[in-house]
């Protein structure tokens, strides 16, 4: 069932392949370069100008009023520009560099997080627990040029009271189109034994 | 393809789509040849003993990582004697117990059994076999104490336990599966970490209370030690693919088996855990077989 399913989709994104128990879903790195490259490109259009903006305001060896106004508007705009622009980068070294792993068998769903081959997070919901599987448009994945929403599915446990709300644990993303969303949706819920109204 | 156990058996079926799916991949014959005797240990030493030149390839069971623990002498070591392949199936068993007894699950089991200790009766396909080592693993973990009633083979014992003779035992799903679905057996749980695909509400021994309890009969393919690697891994690849797809997958789930194909490497770590695991039960529950 699991392998006639991921032929319909395309490797870069989502690789299924058939365990003893169920299934394991891979997303590899690199599987949204266009979304990591243009906030990588907004990263570094603000990193380059606070950079030329720094080389202008760092004060010479003068201790008089304009070398200190350079420094107070180094420290306001320039260096804190600079440090958005990086988290920019790093956010988009991250979305190309990241791997989810996905293992989906009767017993639980069980995801783990990879960076540059080292597990960062594990998150586990038992099957009992799982309330339903949720589609979520990622909106940040969305593009000017691209109107087809980028989907996640969030497995979310029941709620048993206001004050302990839902745990919610994604357990597919980067799913470009409905089509493919339901796909994996089914291919999820077929070998963790749910059912569709249940979800 | 040595197959150290009689025709017409999970062990003969599995070795035979085995034997047949590299017949077909290398245009050559894959003679299933069937060798039994001994709980498996006469065909399995026979496959230890040959040749590592290729040509031979056998079957492996969990029976082979039990025999060790259990028998005074034998004519192998599960470890050092073979170049493993892989794990072809994982064959769950189900925890059952005749309707009238007053349990729905495992932690009512172990409640009713602790308050009549030595009273409860299981049933068992011999003495070293799966069954009874998984259901003296159950008693070791749970720390209950039940009387073990062994028989020639799995019809009697489900007869039996059927009429209500023996109130529980462990029996892999296919075989009882359809007196399952008919009420005459009432399924507690099931033996694996992981729950059951085709059963998914009924729950495992580890969730309803015994925690780290792991057990079920597997099979599995290997060839003798000192296979040259590049053999190793060519029946390999032949075997995963065989056993990732789709059509094998749900052929295998028919028999109540489910398609495993890890690596050699992780199957070789595999038959180390098990063959410590089932020295352990072995070893708790004093059971020797001559």
């Amino acid at each position: 069932m699991g392998t006639s399913a991921a032929a319909a989709l395309p490797a870069h994104v989502v690789r299924i392949t058939p365990t003893a128990y169920g299934i394991e879903l891979y997303f590899p790195p690199l599987r949204t370069p266009a979304v990591a490259g243009a906030t990588a490109a907004f990263g570094v259009l603000c990193i380059v100008p606070s950079l030329i903006a720094t080389a202008a305001f760092i004060p010479a060896d003068r201790s008089d009023a304009s070398g200190i106004l350079s420094f107070v508007l180094l420290v306001a705009f320039s260096l804190p520009f600079l440090a958005f622009g990086a988290v920019f980068v790093a956010m988009a070294a991250y979305m190309l560099a990241n791997s989810l792993t996905v293992k989906v068998s009767a017993s639980a769903i069980s995801t783990t997080r990879y960076v540059f081959g080292f597990g960062l997070s594990h998150r586990e919901i038992k099957r009992a627990e799982i309330a339903a599987i949720e589609p979520e448009i990622s909106a940040k994945y969305q593009s000017l040029f691209d109107p087809e929403p980028c989907y996640r599915l969030i497995a979310r446990t029941h709620t048993s009271s206001p004050a302990s709300p839902a745990r919610r644990v994604v357990v597919a993303e980067s799913l470009k189109g409905e089509p493919a969303m339901q796909q994996v949706k089914g291919v999820i819920l077929a070998h963790a034994g749910l059912t569709e109204t249940a979800s | 393809m040595i197959i150290p156990f009689p025709p017409g058996g999970p062990t003969d079926l599995m070795g035979r789509t085995a034997a047949d799916r590299l017949s077909r991949a290398w245009g050559v014959q894959v003679v299933a040849d069937n060798r039994p005797g001994a709980g498996g240990n006469i065909g399995t030493e026979q496959c230890a003993k040959s040749p590592p030149d290729g040509y031979t390839i056998c079957m492996f069971t969990v029976a082979q990582s039990i025999s060790p623990s259990v028998y005074k002498k034998l004519g192998y070591d599960p470890l050092k004697d073979f170049s493993h392949i892989t794990l072809m199936a994982i064959l769950p068993s189900l925890l059952t117990v005749h309707p009238t007894l007053p349990v729905k699950n495992v932690k009512e089991l172990v409640a009713l059994a602790k308050s009549q200790p030595g009273k409860l009766t299981y049933a068992s396909t011999g003495n070293g076999t799966s069954p009874h080592m998984l259901m003296e693993m159950f008693k070791s973990m749970a720390g209950v104490n039940m009387l073990h009633v062994p028989y020639k083979g799995q019809a009697p014992s489900v007869v039996d336990q059927i009429s209500g003779q023996i109130e529980l035992a462990f029996n892999t799903a296919i075989t009882v599966m359809p007196h399952v679905t008919a009420g005459k057996l009432k399924p507690l749980a099931v033996s694996t970490v992981e729950r059951f695909p085709p059963l998914p509400e009924l729950p495992t021994v580890e969730e309803g209370g015994v925690r780290g309890f792991d057990g079920s009969s597997w099979q599995a393919v290997v060839m003798p030690a000192g296979t040259p690697r590049e053999i190793v891994a060519k029946v390999y690849q032949e075997l995963s693919t065989m056993l990732k797809s789709a059509e094998t997958r749900e052929k295998f789930l028919a028999q109540g088996a489910l398609a495993s194909g890890i690596t050699p490497e992780q199957f070789a770590a595999f038959v180390k855990r098990e063959t410590e695991k089932w020295a352990r039960v072995a070893k708790s529950a004093n059971v020797k077989l001559d």
